[in-house]
């Protein structure tokens, strides 16, 4: 029932976004066609006639209705057209640069978990323990530092002073070390404040009291009682903690000049690469919520009695 | 979702002892923003020979790859960056509260079209929107200002939602309209104090992620147009000859770290109400 629920989901978001983008694009100021061509030939290259075989070719002289209409034809077979500048067809374009960032993310996310957890639940242990206090200390100002800064710093750190790692690019698998890095701290205050509460709030509730009181040892409560419960939320997270990965690559991918997803969206929305810029973003919409479906099946696994009040509980 | 402020459940406002150092930031930032620029010449001013100076008595903050004072345009940024984080906090949290609000007064087809869409905008990460604005309808400060506009309202949009509906079924509002009271009255008599210490919680939290945006954007050079001076902007500027000149990277970048800094504390401590709840 949730799978088909999100089925319909992702279908309408992406007849929206790609309704959207095509919506804002119409109202752009500005010829299309002038713009493909400057960014394809330069400022001098560029004539009316160059402009005029590329309208005809990316049926830009066609009605408006048309368009619209085999565009998301198209765009529902999986075809998202070619793109503008460069001529190579948009999905497989995307799907290249999408590894990448994949690979960015996930580590990133699992450098995010990795640090954040075991944090979060010491300090959720012992509510207003000087461990608490440090990692909120620690958090609220992490979580104020810009992307670039955090990446700025690791980058003086591990390439310039230590030279471990390289500065950027990706000559070597080692590149990819400092971004996912980079992406995992910028994250760990809001994952790591999660845990903690749901931990702290979980230590205070009367199954947990009574546990006590039957003089239950330490270990076995936290394994054995709070565990679970405390989980829930930090599963029900994952959605949104992937929703601020997206954020980040954006910048990240920039910083350290990695040929990701980000890079591809923001340099074809600089070159008004039409195809490009509608796959990327059809592409991130649907990957966001094939994650908030697969966060939901996940919570629903964790606590069963979730399938029954999912309106409430989620999104 | 939290719900309740620190201030709804004691009574007396005790704020944690991290609000005053956030308010204190805020305060000298926005006297900077504000009477800074009097005090400054040109920020523009350009001297090549003076390019990638280290801290000095003369350039306090050092100079970038131009030789312009880092300072004078760190203070000129202020009032580009914050300004813009203000309004654009201010438009969303106004935006997104009367439609959450109406959303629940409402109901039926309004409120299902209103908090649909509200759900479904959450999901998407902030920065798409202004990229693709950005990207629309060239760079520049409006822009900017829309897609952050777009991106946040849901957030404010759920919170007045939630609380206008719980205070809507409450006694003392069904008494009220029992009494023959207005409906404009009861909104602003009963309904907006359950809803303003809430918004204005998020509202704090919200300029902190909307000072980071507008620095990522600046940074990607999507943002405000150069050479106006704006702090991810100078950043994206200097990073380029960051090891050998990294006082033109820390002026600014330190810049955007404290006015976060000092909105998140304040921000936080609105919305902690006990140790053991957080912020939504």
């Amino acid at each position: 029932m949730s799978l088909l629920r999100y089925a319909t989901t992702a279908f309408c978001v992406a007849i929206a976004v790609a309704t959207l983008c095509f919506a804002a694009l119409q109202v752009v100021p500005g010829d299309p066609a002038m713009r493909i061509a400057e960014a394809k030939f330069g400022a001098d290259g560029m004539s009316f006639r160059t402009a005029d075989e590329l309208r005809e070719a990316a049926g830009l002289n066609e009605p408006v209705i048309r368009q619209y209409a085999s565009w998301i034809a198209r765009t529902l077979t999986g075809d998202f057209g070619v793109s503008l500048v460069s001529g190579q067809a948009v999905l497989p374009l995307v799907a290249e640069r999408l590894q990448l960032t994949l690979l960015v993310g996930l580590v990133g996310i699992a450098v995010t978990i990795i640090i954040s957890v075991p944090l979060g639940v010491a300090a959720g242990l012992r509510p207003n323990g000087w461990l608490d206090h440090s990692v909120s200390a620690l958090s609220t100002l992490l979580a104020s530092a810009p992307a670039f800064l955090v990446a700025i710093l690791l980058v003086s750190l591990f390439a310039v002073n230590l030279q471990w790692l390289p500065v950027a690019g990706l000559r070597s698998p080692q590149g990819i070390v400092l971004p996912a890095l980079t992406l995992g701290f910028i994250h760990c205050p809001e994952l790591s404040r999660v845990v903690r509460n749901s931990v702290a709030r979980t230590g205070q509730s009367f199954f947990v009291t009574f546990a006590r009181l039957k003089g239950r040892s330490w270990s076995r409560i936290a394994l054995g009682h709070a565990l679970r419960p405390a989980l829930l939320p930090v599963v029900a997270y994952l959605g949104v903690l992937v929703t601020g990965v997206v954020e980040g690559f954006v910048v990240i991918e920039t910083v350290f000049n990695l040929p990701g997803i980000g890079k591809l969206l923001v340099d074809a929305l600089i070159a008004r690469d039409l195809p490009v810029v509608l796959g990327a973003v059809t592409i991130i919409g649907l990957g966001i919520v094939a994650v908030h479906a697969m966060t939901e099946l996940l919570a629903n696994l964790v606590d069963p009695r979730t399938v029954d009040s999912q309106a409430s509980t989620t999104s | 979702m939290t719900t309740g402020s620190y201030i709804a459940f004691h009574g007396k406002p005790q704020l944690p002892a991290k609000f005053w150092p956030g308010v204190g930031i805020a305060v000298i930032l926005g006297l900077i923003a504000a009477l800074g620029p009097v005090f400054i010449g040109d920020e523009n001013a350009q001297n090549l020979s003076l390019a990638f100076q280290a801290p000095s008595r003369s350039y306090w903050l050092g100079t970038d790859h131009l030789g312009r004072s880092v300072l004078a345009r760190v203070i000129k940024g202020a009032a580009t960056s914050l300004g813009l984080a203000v309004v654009a906090v201010a438009a969303t949290a106004l935006a997104g509260t009367v439609l959450g609000a109406l959303s629940a007064w409402c109901r039926g087809w309004t409120n299902t079209l209103i908090m649909g869409l509200a759900n479904t905008l959450l999901a998407c990460p902030t920065i798409l929107f202004v990229l693709l604005v950005a990207g629309l309808f060239g760079n520049g400060t409006w822009s900017v200002l829309i897609g952050i506009c777009i991106a946040k309202w849901p957030a404010f949009a759920r919170l007045s939602y939630i609380v206008t509906r719980s205070e809507l079924i409450a006694d003392h509002v069904e008494a009220s309209r029992l009494l023959g009271f207005r409906t404009p009255y009861i909104l602003a008599k009963h309904i907006l104090p359950g809803v303003a210490p809430q918004i204005t919680s998020t509202a704090a939290l919200s300029l902190a992620s909307t000072i980071l945006t507008i620095s990522a954007v600046g940074f990607l050079g999507i943002g405000i147009a150069p050479p106006t001076a704006e702090w991810g902007a100078m950043v994206a500027d200097a990073i380029g000859y960051f090891p050998d000149a990294p006082y033109a990277v820390f002026g600014p970048a330190c810049a955007i770290f404290l006015a976060t800094l000092s909105a998140t504390l304040i921000g936080e401590s609105l919305a902690s109400p006990t140790s053991t709840s957080g912020r939504s």
